[in-house]
């Protein structure tokens, strides 16, 4: 097969025509930088062959340039066993497909099939994801992504492969036969089960169904049938019922045992009745009887107690009389013993008086004594006092002694300005030779000279005025004068005339400030608190208490006895004490006498009114019949009462001869049962009338029948099961070992496929061996004894491989004489130059074979190369 | 006096196992039986029928059928006597208080064992029973019911006069001599559905329309003229439709079946024959293949109804199917795979065997269809 022209137009980036011409039966190199479209040249050649013109899909909208909406064209021309043939196909508008050759023009649907026949590829899902419908061409058109993978190659290309090595192996699969076999034991099998599961599927699913619900239909209709059935057991057992009752309920004995008990039961009621009075009529005689014999006994009580009660009263009475003496005894001695207590208590309270007026008079004279000492140290204190104001004042002067300094700094300053002053003085020396008055500045000049320090006036007399000034007199005499006025204003505020008694005063003070403390200290001394005459700490307190008290004269100095009164007063006491305790007991013994007596009179009045009690009582009892009487009566009551007893036994035999309870418990359990036997009777009838309803119904059903009639469907629906599920386990059985002999002979084509493969793999990877899956597909490569998996290798190394594997089965296919083209998209990227030169090699003989495309971007790997030289645009 | 026995008519059996339209045509034929009979007895001057027992094939049948069944006895010119049957037991309120509702005056329920008087001088002792199964002699109430001096006692009832073993019911068993025991001039027996004489004063008459496999003879009545203190006279007749056939073959080769088929083919009418076919021997695949394929296409399709049972005939594959199957190839190689189990003959030998048998029909199959 051979690619001669490839045309396209609106074909992804290309969006104006683009024609190529000129492929070669050999090697064809397409070099061209990235970008410039040569995958989409790849991939409108598929298009044109693969997909169908009128596919809708997401690749066939793929081919349409980007944000434009035409419609995408290819054309094709290619050369096949010999014959010219032109594919052009129009997608997604307009869409159309014409293919024309030697044998005539295709359109349609008829130019698709033309194509997979001449082709040998089968109809695809057109979107690209089906490589198995793809055929040798596709597995040798490897476009850049699928280069690096060592795929197994397509069904299609499987079966054409292990076809062209039948000739070598012998027929191993049996070709299309065994193909027709599987196929129809896989659609018998998918009748039947489902081929990934196993599962019932189709006419086995449907067979189970009708077996399930044959099983259900059967038993709903069993339960049916049995309760019917049993709902006949019903309807006979309550006709059994209820003739059983109705002869119970005609029973003749029954009856005549029921009218003779009933005349018994009449017969013991009337003698009951009659026991019933006789007991009464007894019962009454019988309490007239008690009633009376119980009058007489409480006569014969009362007496007794009336006898009883004068006994005691006259005791009593004697009793009494008797303690009388006792008492009066007991509240002399209480009286002696009182008036005892009270002298000696008149005793006790003088002594006391006596004593109390002793202490009052030595507390009198020793509160005297105590002011007088308190005057004396009065006088005392007012001469400390004003001893301590004269102090005071002195020490009030003194003067801080930082005031002191700077006083003396002042001072200082002064004679300092003034030596400054002086320094500049001038010498006046006047003497009055008339001796007179010599006036300097306004004041006689008492001296005969002067030192000058300042502009002076010198009068004398009414003579002359002389006016001295002393050089240099300025700004030092200010000084001084400043200075001076400072310690003039200083010592003006202390009230000093001078420095020096500024000192004096300030030493004065001092002296004086401890004289103070001295006195102050003897102040403290003198006036201590003295508490019996109410005297508090402190000059003030003495003070204001001697301002109180009066001046008193001092009472006679009598000598009292405190200590005698003090010992007469306790032994007075003492007397007091006995006396009382004398007393104590004289009243506890005329208590005691005092409640005998109460006793005693109480007791007598108690059996007085005991006695006037019994009196009356016995009264009572004898007022209306006297005992005598009684006894009458009682007699008489005696004698009717035994023939009350008499009547009583009689109609207690009467009675004797019935149990009447039984004999009504017997009446009323027939009465019962013959009640309960006709209301079963009638139950009976309402449920058999009900039964028969019901049976009338349901019977009409036929449920017998359709019991028989489902359990026979039931076994039928089995049967067709079991011949269902033997005939797919045959199936299922079948179906294993034909895969089984599929993968048997499938080993057999390995040895073929792997020699071819290793001549190739060999050139690249000396002394290598191959392994290939039942599949195909390149497992893995021996070095050295050392198995590696395809996935493990270098991607250089799988994409050689990949490569190779590919020639091998292109040659295969060749000698089948399949339509063979080989196109490789940017291929061997990975390799290093000297497998990329051996790949050439390999690939420039394969050209020889069939017809070799390459399509590449690196110009200088493939410059080496020959075949011919094909650009885009 | 003359009369048609007959029994075990079975009305209403569901055939479940059958297709439908085989189901509808063969219950139809039980009730065709009925008018056949009422012809008979029109034809033979019969004024009485009696039923000895399984009237219905169950207790519950559905109201279309009493119906159909007291219709079609209501316009025949005689007088059915119907016992209850084990099939069709009485019970109270059951199904024969249904058909008395539904009968014309010609068609008498005997569900009580008392004799009853079926024309001037002849009385008619009924053995109904009450329930499906029962250990009592059923006809043990005879020796008790007495009739009138000189007038013919007929006794009528239903159960194993004998141990029918297998295919009987052991149950409601009859002492062989109970005609002669109780004075009965004729004892009409149901139960066993084929024609059989007892002694020579009582007799099983079978059913009128065959039922079920296992008897070949058609179905059928007896017409008996009774006398006083003599053996009755009695005639079978066939009413019967269908014929039920078993046949058993065993086959060496592909011949013996076919001389088998004529046979058969010719001895009966197809359309109105079920057959039930049991098939044993060892034939090549090919031949094999070749039974089943004119059982299936053809003979079954011929028939009324066709059941194979071919679970004893084994596939013995010659060379020639193995070779017809592929000679090389994976054909082959799964032809061997499963020869090879099946003569190892494990648990999975039967399925190992069908499958070989698939496998052979389809690869037949594919090169026919490859021509």
């Amino acid at each position: 097969m051979r690619i001669v022209s490839l045309e396209l137009d609106n074909f992804r980036r290309f969006r104006r025509p683009l024609r190529l011409e000129g492929f070669e039966p050999g090697l064809n190199v397409v070099v061209e930088p990235n970008e410039t479209g040569k995958s989409t040249l790849l991939e409108a050649l598929r298009a044109a062959l693969f997909i169908r013109h009128s596919a809708r899909t997401e690749l066939t909208r793929s081919y349409c340039p980007i944000g434009d909406d035409v419609a995408p064209r290819v054309s094709v021309g290619f050369e096949v066993a010999g014959e010219r043939w032109q594919v052009e196909k129009q997608f997604l508008r307009s869409q159309r497909v014409q293919l024309t050759g030697p044998r005539g023009r295709f359109e349609s649907d008829a130019a698709e099939e033309q194509l997979q026949t001449l082709l040998g590829f089968e109809r695809g899902n057109n979107r690209g994801t089906d490589p198995d419908t793809r055929g040798a061409l596709g597995l040798l058109w490897v476009e850049q992504a699928s280069a690096l993978r060592v795929d197994a190659p397509n069904r299609l290309v499987r079966d054409n492969v292990r076809t062209a090595l039948e000739g070598e192996v012998g027929t191993i699969t049996g070709g299309r036969r065994f193909d027709t076999v599987r196929a129809r034991v896989e659609e018998a099998y998918a009748e039947l089960r489902t081929g990934s599961r196993g599962r019932s599927t189709g006419r086995l699913a449907a067979a189970e169904n009708r077996l399930n619900a044959a099983r259900e239909h059967r038993a709903g209709v069993e339960a049916l049938a049995q309760a019917h059935e049993a709902t006949l057991t019903e309807l006979e057992d309550a006709r059994a019922a209820r003739r059983r009752i109705e002869r119970e309920l005609g029973d003749e004995e029954q009856a005549s045992l029921r009218d003779r008990l009933a005349a018994d039961l009449k017969l013991a009621e009337s003698s009951a009745e009659r026991l019933v009075t006789a007991q009464a009529r007894y019962d009454t005689a019988n309490g007239t009887v008690e009633r009376l014999t119980e009058k007489i006994a409480a006569i014969d009580a009362a007496q007794s107690t009336v006898e009883k009660a004068e006994a005691a009263n006259t005791a009593a009475n004697a009793a009494v009389e008797q303690h009388g003496d006792e008492r009066d005894e007991a509240i002399r001695s209480e009286e002696d013993a009182r008036t005892a207590l009270c002298r000696a208590r008149e005793a006790r309270n003088t002594a006391e008086a006596a004593l109390r007026t002793a202490r009052a008079a030595v507390a009198r004279r020793q509160r005297f004594e105590a002011i007088a000492r308190a005057r004396e140290r009065m006088t005392s204190l007012d001469a400390l006092e004003a001893e301590l104001a004269t102090q005071q004042n002195v020490a009030d002067q003194a003067i801080a002694s930082e005031q002191l300094e700077e006083l003396a700094r002042l001072d200082k300053t002064v004679v300092e300005a003034r030596a400054v002053v002086s320094a500049g003085a001038v010498r006046v020396e006047v003497t009055s030779l008339d001796g007179t008055p010599i006036i300097v500045d306004g004041e006689p000049m008492g001296d005969a000279a002067r030192e000058v320090t300042a502009a002076t006036l010198i009068e004398v007399g009414r003579h002359a005025t002389v006016r001295v000034v002393p050089p240099g007199t300025g700004s030092a005499a200010a000084e001084l004068k400043a200075a001076e006025g400072a310690l003039a204003a200083a010592l003006a505020w202390l009230g000093v005339p001078s420095y020096a008694d500024a000192v004096a005063r300030a030493n004065n003070a001092r002296s004086a400030g401890e004289a103070v403390k001295g006195l102050k200290r003897q102040v403290d001394t003198l006036c201590v608190a003295d508490p019996m005459i109410g005297l508090a700490t402190g000059g003030a307190a003495l003070r204001a208490l001697l301002a109180k008290e009066v001046d008193q004269t001092a009472e006679e100095d009598t000598s009292v006895d405190v200590p005698g009164l003090e010992a007469a007063q306790i032994l007075r006491s003492e007397e007091e004490r006995s006396a009382l305790g004398r007393h104590n007991v004289a009243v506890e013994q005329l208590r005691t006498a005092e409640e005998a007596s109460r006793k005693l009179g109480l007791e007598a009045a108690g059996a007085a009114r005991d006695l006037a009690n019994a009196r009356t009582q016995l009264a009572a009892l004898t007022g209306a019949r006297s005992r005598t009487d009684l006894e009458a009566d009682l007699m008489a009551a005696e004698a009717e009462l035994a023939e009350r007893l008499r009547d009583r036994v009689a109609a207690e035999q009467a009675v004797g001869a019935f149990d009447l309870d039984r004999l009504r418990l017997r009446l009323a359990n027939i009465y019962k049962a013959a009640a309960g036997a006709g209301d079963r009777r009638l139950a009976l009838i309402e449920q058999i009338a009900g039964l028969e309803a019901t049976i009338a119904s349901e019977g009409a059903k036929g449920l017998a029948g359709q019991v028989d009639a489902a359990r026979e469907e039931e076994a039928a629906a089995e049967q067709t099961v079991v011949r269902l599920t033997a005939e797919a386990d045959a199936l299922a059985l079948l179906r294993t070992t034909l895969n089984e002999a599929q993968e048997a002979a499938s080993r057999t084509f390995l040895g073929p496929v792997t020699r071819r493969a290793v001549q190739y793999v060999r050139r690249v990877l000396p002394d290598c061996d191959v392994t290939f899956s039942e599949e195909l597909g390149l497992t893995s490569i021996a070095r050295s004894g050392v198995s590696e998996g395809c996935g493990d290798l270098s991607r250089g190394t799988q994409e050689q491989l990949a490569v190779l594997t590919r020639l091998a089965f292109a040659d295969l296919l060749l000698e089948k004489g399949e339509p063979v083209s080989l196109i490789l998209d940017d291929p061997l990227v990975y390799s290093d130059d000297a497998r990329l030169e051996v790949m050439t090699d390999i690939l420039t003989r394969a050209a020889e074979r069939m017809q070799v495309i390459l399509l590449t971007c690196r110009e200088r790997a493939f410059r080496h190369m020959g075949g011919h030289r094909i650009t885009i645009g | 006096m003359r009369l048609i026995h007959t029994a075990d008519w079975q009305l209403g059996k569901p055939f479940g196992r059958f297709p439908q339209e085989v189901r509808t045509a063969l219950g139809e034929a039980r009730f065709d039986a009925i008018d056949r009979i009422g012809a008979l007895a029109r034809e033979r001057d019969a004024v009485h029928v009696v039923v000895a027992g399984d009237v219905f094939d169950s207790t519950g049948p559905a109201d279309r059928e009493v119906v159909q069944a007291v219709t079609r006895m209501g316009r025949a010119p005689c007088t059915w006597w119907l016992l209850p049957g084990n099939h069709d037991h009485a019970r109270s309120d059951g199904l024969w208080s249904r058909v008395r509702r539904a009968a014309p005056a010609n068609v008498r329920v005997v569900d009580t064992p008392e004799p009853v008087e079926m024309e001037d001088g002849a009385w008619l002792l009924p053995a109904p029973l009450e329930h499906r199964r029962t250990r009592e002699d059923p006809t043990s109430a005879f020796d008790g019911m007495a009739t009138p001096d000189g007038a013919l006692r007929i006794g009528l009832a239903h159960g194993s006069v004998v141990d029918f073993g297998a295919r009987g019911e052991a149950d409601n068993m009859i002492p062989p001599d109970r005609a002669q025991r109780s004075g009965l001039d004729y004892l009409a027996l149901g139960d066993w559905h084929g024609f059989m004489p007892i002694g020579d004063r009582a007799a099983y008459s079978g059913t009128p329309e065959v039922d079920r496999f296992g008897r070949d003879e058609p179905g059928g009545v007896i017409v008996a003229d009774v006398r006083r203190g003599a053996a009755p006279a009695i005639e079978t007749v066939e009413t019967g439709r269908f014929r039920w056939l078993e046949r058993n073959w065993k086959l060496a080769n592909l011949d013996d079946f076919e001389r088998e088929l004529r046979a058969l083919r010719a001895s009966v009418d197809q359309a109105f024959t079920l057959v039930r076919l049991v098939l044993s021997g060892t034939l090549s695949l090919a031949d094999r293949v070749a039974v089943g394929r004119t059982c299936s296409d053809e003979l079954s399709h011929a028939l009324r109804w066709l059941d194979v049972d071919d679970a004893s005939l084994t596939a013995q594959p010659t060379e020639d199917d193995i070779a017809a199957i592929d000679i090389q190839g994976a054909l082959a190689t799964a032809t061997l795979l499963l020869k090879a189990r099946v003569d190892a003959g494990g648990a999975d030998h039967p399925v190992a065997a069908a499958a070989l048998e698939r496998l052979y029909v389809e690869a037949i199959r594919a090169t026919e269809g490859a021509r």
